[in-house]
C-alpha cells in the first residue's frame, strides 16, 4: 500500500515519485513483513524523538555560547582603561586631520593641531593683545612700510627634508620671504589677508608678477613689508598661523605628496611625530626657542571622534582627557544653569574663553532694499533668547560686527537697546513690507537651522513671513556670493584681531560681493572707513565704533551674538590658556600638583 | 557587464557635473576674490568645454586614474584603495555576522518557541533605524567594550575588534531581511512533498534539514543577498561617521560636501565595478547550486 498525504495528487504520479525518493514501498514492490515494517516505524519514532531533543538543547547551548563570549569581554573590559599621565594629554577632536600645509588649510577644527606645529611672526595673548613670535620686535613711521627684525637661532623641527630625520636647520628670512610669496599665490588659502594689503600680491596672484614686490629681505634679519596702503592695523592681520613660516624645502618635488601628509615641520612648540586617519600625535620640540614655556606636557595626542555623543562618553570613560563641547551636548553635560552636571564635574573642570567668531543673519540689501523692513527684523529679533535656548549663555548679544574685546575695542551699540518690539512694529508700518515670504537660507553648521527656525517663529510675532531653506553649508556660500540669497545665516572665525580690517572688508563697497556679502553701498562710510588710515591704531580703533554704529543703523545685517567656546578637561592638569584666535597653549600647561 | 560600467562613467560624470556648484570657491572659500576663483578654474580645468572634460576624465577613469584630489592635492586612487581595505573588512564582518545569525536561525527552526522569538528579532532588527542603532551601540561599547581605538590601518588584532560593532550594526538591517527570508523558505520547503517522503524513509530530521530543506532554500537567500550588497554599502556612510572609521562611506560623505569631484567620481566608480563583480560572482553561484538553472542556460 502506498503512504500518501495528499490523496488528491494522480496516485500513479505520486506514487512514482515517491518510490523514486524511497519513502514508500510501491504496490508492485514486496510488502516487508510485518516485523520489519514495525521495526521501520519504530526506528522512524525514535529518531524523531531524538531530533526534537536535539532542537531543543541546540537554543540552549547557542545561549551559553554567548554567554560566555559576553563574559569574556565583560571581564576585558573591566580591566581599568590606559589612562595618560600627567605629562600627557588626549584630546578628543570632532574633524578628520586635513593635508598640515599652510598654504591649504582652512578648517578652524584642525587649528588646534596644526597651530602647534606651525607659527606666524605675531601671536596674540589671552587678553586679545599683540605678542612677538617669530618676530621679535618691528617698527613702522608711516604705518606703509613695516619693518620686522626676525628672531634669531629659531630652528625647524629635525626633518629628512634637512639631510636626515635628526637633521633641522635654522629659520633665515629668507624663508619668511618664500612663505610670505607663497601665501600671496593663487592656490593658498589665506591669501585674501594679504591680497588688498601688500604691494604686489595681487599681482603675484593674478599671475602677472614673478615676486611680490612689497615683500623683501633688507639683511639676514629684518624683513620690510611695503603695503599699498597705510594701515595702522596691519600687524592684526598676522596674529595667527594662517599665515605661517615653513622651510622653503617644502615646495621641492620630492615631498610634494608628502609634504602635509607625515612630513608637516615648523618651528611651533610640538613637532609632527605620527599621523593616520584617527589619530595625531605630537611631542614636545626640545629645540623650541621660547625657553619661558614651562609645561610639563610633552606629548599630545589627538583622537578623532566624529560623534559628539561618543566623544563624550570616551571623556567620561576616561579615554580621551579634552574635548571642546559643542552646543549640541550643552544639555547633556550642562545643568539649567550652565553648570557642569555632578557626575561630570567629579572628575572635569571646564573653561570657557570668549572667540572672535561672531554669527548673523545676513540680508542681501539689494534684494531687501527696504531700510525700515531690515530694521523691523533687528529690532524685532531677540538675541539673548537664542544665545539662552542655544548657547545656555555661553555667547555675547551683539548689534555689529565686531567682537567686543578685540584690541580693546568697545562697542558703541548697547545689547539692551537692540530687541525693542515697539520699535520694530513701528518700522515695520514704515516699509512696504505686505506679507510676501522672505527666504532664508540656513545650514547644518553652527546650530543655523534652529536658530533660523527660532528666528522664524520670532519675526512671526511681529508679523514677518520667512521661509527657510535648508542647504549644506557649501551650497549656501554659492548662493551668497551669487547674490542669489535674499537672507543668509552665516557665522565668521576671524583671523584679524582689530576692528578697522573687518570693518573695511565687510562694508566698503569696493568689497562686493566678496567678503562684502550683504552688498553694502554707503559712499560716506567709505570714506570714514579710508579715513582710518590716516589714524594711530588706538584712534581708529576708537573712531571705528562710531562707524559701526552709523553702519548698523541701516540694518545691512542682523548681527546676534559671539561665541565663547566651552572647553572640559582632566582635573589632573592646572590652568589652560587659550587666546581668543582659539590657540591652546598646550606648552604651557601642566600637571594640577605642580 | 562592460556595457553597465561604462554606463556609470557616464552617469558619473553627468551627475556630478549638472550640480549647480563650483569646486573652485568650495576649496578657496567665501572670502577669496573673484579673479583668484577664476584662476583656480582654471587650474583645476574646470573651464573647459564639458565635452572636453568628459573625454579626459573617461580616458583616465578606464585606467582607473582619477588623479587628485581638489582639496588637497592628494592621489585619488591612493586614497580609494587604503580606505577601500577597511570598507571592505567591515563589510566582510558584517557578512559574517549575517551568515552567524542565519546559522542559528537554522539551529532554532525546530522548536515553535524559539521560532517566535527569531520573529521578534527579525522584526526588530528591520525596524530599527540604522543611525539609531549605532550610537546607541558606539555608546554602550564605549562603557563596555575594551576595544575603542583604531589605528586606522588593519595592522593589528585591537584593530579588527574595533571594527566588530560596526560589522555588527551594519549587518543588523539585512540579517533582519534574510532571517525572515530564510525562516518563510524553509517552512515552505520542508512542506513540500519530496521532504514528507523523507521524514516517511525515516531519515534524520538533520539529514532531511542538509539535503532537502536547506538546499532548496539557499536560491533564495543567495539573490536576497545580492539586493542587500549596495545596502550594505551605503550603510558604511552612517556606520564609518559614528564609529569613526576612515572608509569609503566617510570619504565619501566628505568629498560630497567639499564638492571634491575627482574623488567623489573616483569612489563612486570604484564601489560599483566592486559592487558589479560582486553580482557577477553570484550569479555564478546561482548557476552552481542549482542544475536546473544551468542546464537551463544550457538550452
Amino acid at each position: 500500500m502506498a503512504i500518501s498525504n495528499s490523496g488528491s495528487v494522480e496516485r500513479g504520479k505520486t506514487l512514482d515519485f515517491l518510490a523514486h525518493q524511497g519513502a514508500v514501498q510501491c504496490d508492485n514492490d514486496p510488502l516487508p513483513s510485518s516485523s520489519r515494517r514495525f521495526n521501520v516505524l519504530s526506528k522512524v519514532s525514535k529518531k524523531r524523538r531524538k531530533s526534537t531533543k536535539e532542537v531543543v538543547g541546540e537554543p540552549v547551548a547557542v545561549l551559553l555560547y554567548f554567554m560566555a563570549i559576553a563574559v569574556l569581554f565583560l571581564g576585558l573590559a573591566s580591566c581599568s582603561r590606559q589612562t595618560s599621565s600627567a605629562d600627557q594629554i588626549v584630546v578628543g577632536i570632532e574633524a578628520e586631520p586635513e593635508r598640515f600645509d599652510p598654504l591649504t588649510m582652512k578648517n578652524p577644527k584642525n587649528f588646534i593641531v596644526s597651530w602647534q606645529i606651525f607659527e606666524g611672526l605675531l601671536g596674540l595673548d589671552k587678553n586679545g593683545q599683540i605678542t612677538p613670535a617669530l618676530a621679535e620686535s618691528w617698527e613702522t613711521s608711516d604705518n606703509q612700510v613695516w619693518r620686522f627684525r626676525i628672531r634669531q637661532g629659531v630652528r625647524f623641527h629635525d626633518s629628512e627634508m634637512f639631510g636626515s630625520q635628526s637633521q633641522s636647520r635654522v629659520m633665515t628670512v629668507e624663508d619668511v620671504v618664500e612663505s610670505y610669496t607663497a601665501f600671496c599665490s593663487s592656490a593658498a588659502y589665506p591669501a585674501f589677508l594679504l591680497m588688498d594689503s601688500i604691494k604686489g600680491c595681487a599681482e603675484y596672484n593674478a599671475g602677472t608678477a614673478n615676486v611680490v614686490d612689497g615683500v623683501r629681505a633688507i639683511d639676514d634679519k629684518t624683513l620690510e613689508i611695503n603695503l599699498i596702503k597705510p594701515e595702522p592695523f596691519f600687524l592684526n592681520r598676522l596674529t595667527t598661523a594662517w599665515i605661517a613660516i615653513f622651510p622653503r624645502e617644502a615646495k621641492d618635488s620630492r615631498f610634494k605628496d608628502s609634504w602635509g601628509f607625515n612630513l608637516s615641520v615648523g618651528t611651533g612648540p610640538y613637532l609632527l611625530k605620527s599621523r593616520s586617519d584617527t589619530e595625531i600625535v605630537l611631542v614636545r620640540n626640545p629645540n623650541y626657542w621660547d625657553k619661558s614655556q614651562h609645561g610639563g606636557i610633552v606629548r599630545l595626542t589627538f583622537r578623532v571622534i566624529k560623534n559628539d555623543q561618543v566623544r563624550l562618553a570616551e571623556l567620561k570613560k576616561g579615554g580621551i582627557d579634552m574635548m571642546l563641547l559643542p552646543p549640541s551636548l550643552f544639555p547633556a553635560a550642562l545643568d539649567p544653569y550652565g553648570s557642569l552636571k555632578n557626575d561630570i564635574a567629579a572628575k572635569f573642570q571646564m573653561k570657557v574663553f570668549a572667540t572672535f567668531n561672531s554669527h548673523l543673519l545676513g540680508i542681501n540689501d539689494l534684494k531687501i532694499t527696504d531700510q525700515h523692513l531690515r530694521l523691523a527684523m533687528s529690532y524685532g529679533t531677540n538675541r539673548k533668547q537664542i544665545v539662552d535656548k542655544f548657547f545656555y549663555g555661553y555667547a555675547d548679544v551683539i548689534g555689529g560686527a565686531v567682537p567686543p574685546g578685540m584690541s580693546g575695542y568697545v562697542p558703541a551699540i548697547s545689547p539692551e537697546t537692540l530687541f525693542n518690539l515697539e520699535k520694530a512694529r513701528d518700522e515695520l508700518s514704515r516699509s512696504s513690507y505686505r506679507g510676501e515670504p522672505l527666504e532664508l537660507f540656513v545650514h547644518e553648521q553652527a546650530v543655523s537651522e534652529q536658530i533660523g527656525q527660532l528666528f522664524q517663529s520670532q519675526m512671526k510675532t511681529i508679523g514677518i513671513n520667512i521661509q527657510l531653506t535648508k542647504l549644506d553649508f557649501n551650497s549656501v556660500i554659492g548662493r551668497i556670493v551669487k547674490g542669489d540669497a535674499p537672507m543668509f545665516s552665516m557665522f565668521f572665525d576671524y583671523v584679524l584681531s582689530s576692528p578697522e580690517p573687518i570693518l573695511i572688508n565687510l562694508f566698503s563697497s569696493t568689497k562686493r560681493p566678496v567678503p562684502n556679502f550683504w552688498q553694502f553701498t554707503d559712499p560716506l562710510i567709505d570714506s570714514e572707513l579710508e579715513g582710518l588710515r590716516a589714524l594711530s591704531h588706538e584712534a581708529s580703533v576708537e573712531k571705528s565704533a562710531e562707524i559701526e554704529k552709523e553702519i548698523m543703523e541701516q540694518a545691512p545685517a542682523i548681527f546676534l551674538f559671539r561665541l565663547k567656546q566651552v572647553i572640559l578637561y582632566s582635573k589632573k592638569y592646572g590652568e589652560l590658556s587659550v587666546n581668543p584666535h582659539g590657540y591652546f597653549r598646550f606648552s604651557e600647561l601642566s600637571s594640577a600638583e605642580s | 557587464m562592460l556595457t553597465l560600467w561604462c554606463s556609470i562613467i557616464i552617469a558619473t560624470f553627468v551627475l556630478f557635473h549638472i550640480i549647480p556648484t563650483d569646486p573652485a570657491r568650495t576649496l578657496l572659500g567665501p572670502n577669496a576674490p573673484e579673479e583668484q576663483v577664476a584662476s583656480a578654474r582654471q587650474r583645476l580645468g574646470l573651464d573647459q568645454p564639458p565635452a572636453l572634460q568628459f573625454f579626459h576624465f573617461a580616458f583616465h577613469a578606464f585606467k582607473l586614474d582619477f588623479g587628485n584630489s581638489f582639496i588637497d592635492s592628494r592621489p585619488v586612487g591612493l586614497e580609494v584603495r587604503r580606505k577601500i581595505v577597511n570598507t571592505a573588512t567591515l563589510t566582510v564582518m558584517a557578512v559574517l555576522f549575517i551568515a552567524l545569525y542565519l546559522t542559528v536561525q537554522v539551529l532554532l527552526q525546530g522548536s515553535r518557541k524559539w521560532s517566535r522569538i527569531c520573529e521578534l528579532s527579525d522584526f526588530l532588527l528591520v525596524s530599527l533605524p540604522t543611525l539609531f542603532s549605532a550610537v546607541l551601540v558606539a555608546l554602550t561599547t564605549v562603557a563596555y567594550y575594551p576595544f575603542t581605538r583604531f589605528s586606522g590601518f588593519l595592522t593589528s588584532l585591537s584593530d579588527f575588534m574595533f571594527l566588530i560593532p560596526a560589522a555588527f550594526v551594519l549587518a543588523c538591517y539585512p540579517m533582519g531581511i534574510l532571517g525572515r527570508i530564510l525562516r518563510r523558505q524553509m517552512h515552505l520547503v520542508s512542506g513540500t512533498e519530496y521532504v514528507r517522503a523523507a521524514r516517511a524513509r525515516g531519515l534524520s530530521e538533520n539529514r532531511i534539514l542538509r539535503r532537502y530543506i536547506l538546499r532548496n532554500s539557499w536560491l533564495p537567500i543567495i539573490a536576497a543577498f545580492g539586493n542587500q550588497l549596495p545596502l550594505l554599502l551605503t550603510s558604511t556612510f552612517i556606520v564609518e561617521i559614528v564609529f569613526s572609521i576612515p572608509g569609503i562611506g566617510s570619504l565619501l560623505l566628505k568629498s560630497v560636501l567639499e564638492r571634491d569631484l575627482p574623488m567623489m567620481e573616483g569612489i563612486i566608480i570604484v564601489t560599483s565595478l566592486f559592487t558589479l563583480m560582486v553580482s557577477f560572482a553570484l550569479e555564478v553561484m546561482y548557476q552552481l547550486i542549482d542544475p536546473r538553472i544551468r542546464s537551463n542556460h544550457v538550452q
